[in-house]
């Protein structure tokens, strides 16, 4: 019913000034119409000169008011060290245009007040000049020239990748419907390949394992970024166009799938630096509206945003990041877990189970120098085992696999330091066959580890291999895990004498 | 069957008469092909005359519907928190409404109103509407002939752009919606149905819409081209053709080579969405589903897009521009100044459009030293504009200014060309866009230049002829209430976009509120959203004014109202089929013989006189 009266409303005031038109222009033709004519002429003359006034103070006006927004002053000063060169080429962008602005509007409704039709004037019979034509083809042709120059410039400087000396930290920030994904490298600073195919559950950006520069990369949401240190930002787009925007660092690049781009900027101002000039501005003084306890200078944070139409969520891609000292940033970095060893891993994703990584090596070899401590320790004797969960043969065999000869070499360096120690290799399986063949299966086993540590250097009385079949279970043979966790090698380590291996061969253990 | 000998009405009838040249043409029996009854003189004319006012006024239809449509997102984004609910009956499921009773735009339906709003306005209003209108009505008018080349592909013109407009409203009503990936409908996302639901049967329509559009335009445009080169009269060469000829005459050839591109775009967009061929398609992963497109780039389609949409901003403006000359030097009542130095500037824009497409793509993932090539010649293009905008000025300067609502448009028309070409300088500028592209301070520098310039261009064309079209004036004072209400609006609704546009805020959002760095304009937006309501309204007054003249404005009495030159005014007031009763009229100089020797004007069927001063 409201929305009826408001249209009646309109209709009836748009039928008044039809109304009011319709007056005017008879009383124009009773009243003379040249006598009118000369009036209103002089009149809209007037509201010419009075709107371009108006409007040019209204212009500055407003500018001035709103400096503070502006690109380059006030709270928005770059926070990039190219920024700076986009805001002082805006600067004189904004001045050069803003002569011509005032003088063109001031000729232009000036003009048309001044020669305004007036009774018994004349026009003047002015066709052309051509020195005219040439000075104003020509300066604008000058200013341009200086501002293609100049704006170029920058424009090279800024866009150019960088260089093969540059100390620089490579970053992924990947668009998608409708978020930011960023990757950070690891300690190998290097961000490693990705394939769009290979998007999963699990592998959210299609990173392909095999390639190892993927191993420690940190896939992160909000983050932090080191001050005055080259950014190399590697976008990319897994659905449909993105654009890589940080408006206070002045960047912004589109994120096409299939097709990276990059931006290479260097941050020049902390957050908390960044927080403290805005706290100097009143429109910072506020209360922040999601947070009325702190003043929006305090809550400010660095944002990454979208600027390419991507969907109906477009508006909605927010990230936020600190920049912070080098320091704090590493520590940060640390802190981050790698993707694929918190989640891929040893997971039947992981297409690497047959190498060790060098932290990996490192990391098992502390864990059994201090299990073997601790047996070697301990002085009930029967506690003196420990076992040797990495050790592992290939299936009804008792050939070593690959990757066992990391924790073998850690038994040898462990039997070498403590040379007065003395080792009984016991071998197990689990209940899947012939218990008689998998006895057999377990002597031999243990005998070949005892091979390899004697190869490695280890005197051979110093070891006794014993095989137990199956009869010595740590775990239920119903399930995969137990079978798994029963076939196994154990290390018995004493500084007393060898017990004398018993066989056991048809002595079942229940 | 003899020419009937009528009483010349004024001199130039007159001159007609004696001067003319005799062509013949009513002696061959036309009646019946033309305007003899309703349907072929209103409906499926072929007279260009009738063909003017069908798309002035399907533009203005057009224009009404776009118009309405910022109205509505407007509000959205001036004033999130305030409850729409009272547009559901009219946009039903596209109202959310939620817990609080509080209405607002579904964000698929913001962005498909943001996307058609800037297609109708583009392509139906201030291409067909604008350029469609006044070349169908001034060319053969200004340059002396009976009808354009071929009238069946002038209507042909019409009616596929009809058919075209159809096809685009119909799209509104999709269950899903109409396109809502932005007029300019890059893939992967118009692409793809699963990226957008606007994506699907909405992409299918506009596109096939713009197809029929194109055909529209081609049409049309090779008629111009025709008509101008081989439809003049004796004695109308080149250069004494009236500014607005020259500047259809050019937006002509642009249009004809530069929408083909589109086409073929929109060819492959259809292939690569129906027969899964990957020209735009690369490494896409979406719906939880790895597609097989590969090998394609999605900036091809920007390339090829461009290409078109960069000369489609001068196939909108240069109607505009050649239309203010005109009318700009019939109220200064003094030549247009540099007449040549408007041409060569005319052409030399022609040109220029043509090698700055890439200025678009700055930031898009070209290879950025393609960009020192674009921003010289993006930044060149100032300078004829420049040359322009000096030589409209000097046409004022010593003049005997009428005001009228035409003439208002018109100097609005140079204001408005002045504000937003000077912000091209800015966006043109490579370094600059890093910041500025695809922020607020882009659409407050396009609105202003080919949007708000290009509607001035427009109404002072529409003031101007409005009495040619319908024997009628429109109202004078309803025209300044509208030109006042419309220059100071439209100012207040796009100059504070530079302000949010230079803080970075960009443009295409649904809402402010998730970026602390964009929420702080709430008040500005309010302004503008208001601001746009009441210029809108004035817009009403215009239809209102229209329409009410059409019928009951102040009848035309004399052949030339305003003393002009050109020919259109030596055509009686009812201007028939072959617009001259008699012999066609031999030019004998140029159209700008204002002032000249002391005499107010000169018609171009006047003879150069013994004693008169030379040409200019």
């Amino acid at each position: 019913m409201s929305t009826l009266i408001v249209f009646i409303c309109i209709a009836l005031l748009l039928l008044i000034v039809l109304q009011i038109g319709r007056v005017r222009d008879l009383a124009k033709q009773l009243r003379g119409a040249e006598e009118v004519e000369a009036r209103n002429t002089k009149m809209t003359g007037y509201y010419l000169v009075a709107f371009m006034v108006a409007f040019l103070v209204l212009c500055t006006a407003s500018a001035f008011y709103y400096k503070n927004w502006m690109l380059g002053y006030g709270p928005h000063e770059s926070a990039s060290a190219h920024g700076g060169r986009i805001d002082s080429m805006m600067n004189v962008t904004l001045a050069v245009t803003y002569i011509v602005f005032i003088l063109t509007h001031i000729l232009l409704f000036w003009y048309a007040y001044k020669y305004r039709q007036r009774k018994g004037g004349k026009a003047q019979f002015i066709s052309h000049n051509n020195q005219l034509e040439i000075i104003w083809t020509g300066i604008p042709a000058i200013v341009m020239t200086f501002l293609v120059i100049s704006g170029l410039d920058a424009w090279n400087d800024i866009m150019g990748d960088v260089g093969a000396d540059d100390d620089y930290i490579e970053i992924e920030a990947t668009g998608y419907q409708f978020a930011w994904q960023l990757r950070f490298p690891g300690e190998d600073g290097l961000i490693g390949r990705k394939d769009f195919r290979l998007i999963d559950g699990t592998n959210s950006l299609g990173q392909d394992w095999t390639d190892l520069k993927n191993a420690d990369d940190k896939l992160v949401n909000n983050f932090k970024l080191p001050l005055n240190k080259k950014i190399r930002v590697r976008i990319t787009a897994k659905d449909v166009l993105h654009d890589f925007y940080l408006p206070q660092f002045r960047v912004k690049m589109d994120a096409l799938p299939g097709l990276p781009t990059y931006f290479v900027f260097t941050p020049t101002k902390t957050t908390k630096e960044w927080r403290k000039s805005l706290s100097e501005y009143e429109e910072y003084q506020v209360p922040d509206p999601n947070d009325p306890e702190k003043m929006l200078w305090e809550t400010a944070n660095y944002e990454l945003a979208c600027a390419e139409l991507c969907g109906n969520g477009h508006y909605s891609m927010l990230r936020t990041f600190e920049v912070v000292e080098e320091d704090e940033y590493e520590a940060w970095l640390a802190e981050q877990p790698s993707y694929y060893m918190e989640n891929i891993r040893f997971t039947e994703n992981d297409p690497n189970t047959g190498m060790l990584f060098p932290a990996e090596i490192e990391q098992r070899r502390q864990e059994f120098n201090t299990e073997a401590n601790t047996a070697l320790e301990t002085p009930e004797d029967d506690d003196n085992t420990l076992i040797l969960k990495y050790v592992t043969f290939e299936t009804g065999s008792a050939q070593l696999t690959e990757l066992s000869r990391y924790q073998l070499d850690d038994a040898i360096a462990f039997l070498k330091k403590n040379a007065e120690v003395k080792s009984l290799l016991k071998g197990h399986t689990d209940n899947t066959g012939n218990a008689e063949a998998n006895l057999t299966l377990s002597d031999r086993r243990a005998a070949v580890v005892l091979d390899y540590l004697v190869k490695g250097g280890i005197s051979a009385d110093r070891l006794v291999s014993s095989g137990f079949g199956q009869y010595a279970p740590v775990a239920d043979n119903a399930t995969e895990d137990g079978r798994e966790a029963n076939r196994r090698t154990e290390l018995y380590v004493t500084r007393g004498a060898l017990p004398v291996p018993t066989t056991i061969v048809n002595t079942p253990s229940k | 069957m003899a020419t009937a000998v009528i009483a010349p009405a004024n001199r130039e009838e007159g001159l007609i008469q004696e001067l003319g040249y005799e062509d013949h043409f009513h002696e061959h029996h036309h009646g019946d092909k033309y305007q003899s009854n309703f349907i072929s003189h209103y409906v499926f004319s072929q007279d260009h005359k009738m063909i003017a006012k069908q798309f002035l006024i399907t533009g203005m239809m057009w224009a009404i519907i776009g118009g309405l449509m910022s109205l509505v997102f407007r509000m959205q984004l001036g004033f999130p928190e305030e409850s729409i609910a009272w547009l559901k009956p009219v946009l039903g499921k596209w109202i959310a409404v939620n817990s609080d009773g509080v209405g607002s735009l579904v964000p698929d339906f913001y962005y498909a109103l943001v996307t058609m709003h800037g297609t109708i306005l583009v392509f139906f209003v201030l291409t067909a509407g604008l350029s469609g209108t006044f070349s169908n009505l001034l060319i053969p008018l200004m340059i002396g002939a009976r009808d354009m080349a071929s009238p069946m592909l002038n209507m042909m013109s019409y009616w596929f752009f009809f058919i075209s407009g159809t096809i685009m409203f119909a799209s509104l009503f999709l269950s899903t919606g109409p396109f809502a990936g932005g007029w300019v409908a890059y893939p992967p996302l118009s692409a793809l149905p699963q990226a957008m639901d606007g994506s699907g049967a909405g992409m299918t329509l506009w596109t096939i819409s713009l197809v029929f559009f194109v055909v529209s335009v081609l049409l049309g445009g090779i008629n111009y081209i025709t008509t101008v080169l081989n439809l003049r009269t004796k004695g109308m060469s080149m250069w004494r053709l009236p500014l607005p000829i020259w500047a259809f005459f050019v937006t002509a050839i642009l249009g004809l080579l530069s929408f083909p591109v589109l086409v073929s775009a929109f060819f492959l967009m259809m292939l690569d969405r129906g027969i899964g061929t990957s020209f735009y398609l690369s490494d896409i992963y979406i719906g939880g589903q790895a597609l097989d497109h590969v090998g394609g780039s999605p900036i091809l389609y920007q390339h090829l897009f461009w290409f078109l949409g960069h000369p489609e901003v001068y196939i909108i403006i240069l109607p505009a521009m050649g239309i203010v000359s005109e009318v700009l030097s019939v109220n200064a009542r003094k030549p247009i100044f540099g007449y040549k130095a408007m041409v060569f500037s005319i052409l030399a824009i022609g040109f220029l459009s043509f090698i700055v497409w890439a200025h678009h793509m700055f930031m898009s993932g070209v290879n950025p030293f393609i960009a020192n090539f674009f921003v010289v010649f993006t930044l060149i293009i100032a300078v004829p504009s420049a040359v322009k905008v000096f030589n409209w000025i000097a046409t004022l300067y010593g003049g005997s200014v009428r005001f009228n609502p035409a003439s208002l448009f018109g100097i609005g028309f140079v204001s408005m060309f002045i504000s937003g070409g000077l912000t091209g300088i800015w966006l043109g500028n490579s370094t600059l866009d890093i910041q500025l592209h695809d922020t607020y301070f882009v659409v407050a520098h396009f609105h202003i230049v080919m949007g708000v310039a290009a509607f001035f261009g427009m109404y002072a064309g529409v003031y101007h002829w409005f009495p040619k079209m319908y024997g009628r004036f429109m109202n004078e004072t309803l025209g300044k209430f509208h030109f006042w209400g419309t220059i100071i609006g439209a100012y207040c609704v796009f100059w504070p976009m530079h302000f949010i546009g230079m803080a970075g805020v960009p443009r295409r959002y649904y809402s402010f509120d998730v970026f602390q760095s964009f929420s702080q304009f709430g008040d500005l937006n309010k302004f503008i959203t208001i601001a746009a309501i009441i210029t809108f309204g004035f817009q009403l007054l215009f239809v209102l004014n229209f329409f009410y003249s059409i019928w009951k404005g102040r009848k035309m009495k004399t052949m030339n109202p305003y003393n002009a030159n050109t020919l259109e005014w030596t055509t009686p007031i009812e201007t028939g089929h072959g617009n001259w009763p008699g012999k066609l009229p031999a030019v004998q100089r140029w159209a700008y013989d204002y002032g000249k020797d002391g005499r107010e004007f000169i018609s171009q069927v006047e003879p150069v006189g013994p004693d008169e001063s030379p040409a200019h």
